[in-house]
């Protein structure tokens, strides 16, 4: 697992290294390695450490293929009350047709659907500050783009 | 001391059939334990492969930590970088490690911007790399430093 440490300079530059913990290790002793680290790095660099990560990685190595028509632009886009009283967005790329309503509505009594909220408003998810989802608030269809990797079917890399 | 900032992330990556990626980040309870947040992390998805056209390619379950908001303690800017090249217990595996803004104290006159791996800071940097049971990408546990030299990136 990767352990990225961020850096400030005196002129507000962010700079970043990267070392890795074997996959095995645990949480508890990554942090004190990294810790650790950060201490003899603060020795001997004129940076600030400001931050770093632990990221436990998992790449399917056979994803399965893409539904035929799928675009990541098309999205459900989902909006919870969180218990501060926040709300918090997380959106599905590429939702199915079936999933939609023909008023653009997303159809909450979708198997589908029904599951994933039931698994969103459970434990261990939340939002960035820390607070549970606690209840569903509206849903909708959207059109946006999430990553400059986009492209049209005919311009495919695998084309 | 580093604080577990209140949430950590799980970050997924989708492919739709035009080969686009979307990001997709959903934020998890810090005090869940990796191996657990990872199983959570298969059935959130699988549950999202369901509803969703695109098929996940990989997620990373991610764990921020601050550790100073303190200015930076020297005038050194972070494109002058120290690049520490370790050998690691397999045949022909590395680990190399970055430090920005490495203070011009530790960089010897010798030609080729050599960093002083006799000065004791860098000797327990280093040590603590050896010690810290840190590896490169692919697992291989660092044995011993092989070169140590300054690098401008910009």
């Amino acid at each position: 697992m990767a352990v990225t440490i961020t850096y400030v300079d005196a002129s507000g530059s962010v700079g970043k290294s990267v070392t890795h913990v074997p996959a095995a290790t645990t949480l508890a002793d990554a942090n004190t390695a990294a810790a650790g680290l950060v201490t003899d790095l603060l020795a001997v660099s004129d940076c600030q450490v400001i931050a770093y990560s632990i990221t436990y990685g998992v790449t399917n190595t056979t994803p399965a293929a893409p539904a035929a028509g799928s675009r990541v632009e098309n999205k459900a886009l989902f909006a919870f009350r969180t218990a501060a009283g926040k709300l918090a967005r997380i959106s599905v790329p590429g939702i199915k047709a079936a999933a939609v309503a023909a008023s653009g509505g997303i159809i909450s009594t979708d198997a589908d659907v029904a599951a994933l909220i039931t698994n969103l408003l459970a434990a261990p998810w939340c939002d960035s500050n820390g607070s549970s989802l606690d209840a569903l608030v509206s849903d909708a269809q959207v059109f946006r783009s999430t990553s400059k990797r986009q492209y049209t079917t005919d311009v495919s890399p695998s084309s | 001391v580093a604080q577990l900032l209140p949430a950590a992330e799980l970050h997924a990556t989708l492919r739709d059939e035009t080969d686009s990626r979307a990001a997709w980040r959903v934020s998890l309870r810090p005090s869940t334990a990796p191996a657990a947040a990872a199983a959570a992390a298969v059935d959130l998805l699988n549950r999202l492969d369901a509803l969703s056209g695109c098929s996940p390619t990989g997620f990373s379950i991610v764990y921020p930590y601050h550790v100073s908001d303190a200015p930076a303690s020297g005038p050194q800017q972070r494109h002058q970088v120290a690049l520490f090249v370790f050998r690691c217990d397999g045949v022909d595996q590395w680990l190399t490690l970055t430090v920005p803004g490495i203070a011009e104290t530790y960089i010897t006159a010798t030609p080729g911007r050599v960093i002083d791996t006799a000065a004791t800071p860098i000797v327990n940097l280093v040590q603590a790399v050896i010690d810290g049971q840190f590896c490169n990408p692919f697992g291989y546990q660092v044995v011993a430093l092989e070169t140590a030299f300054v690098q401008f990136v910009p």
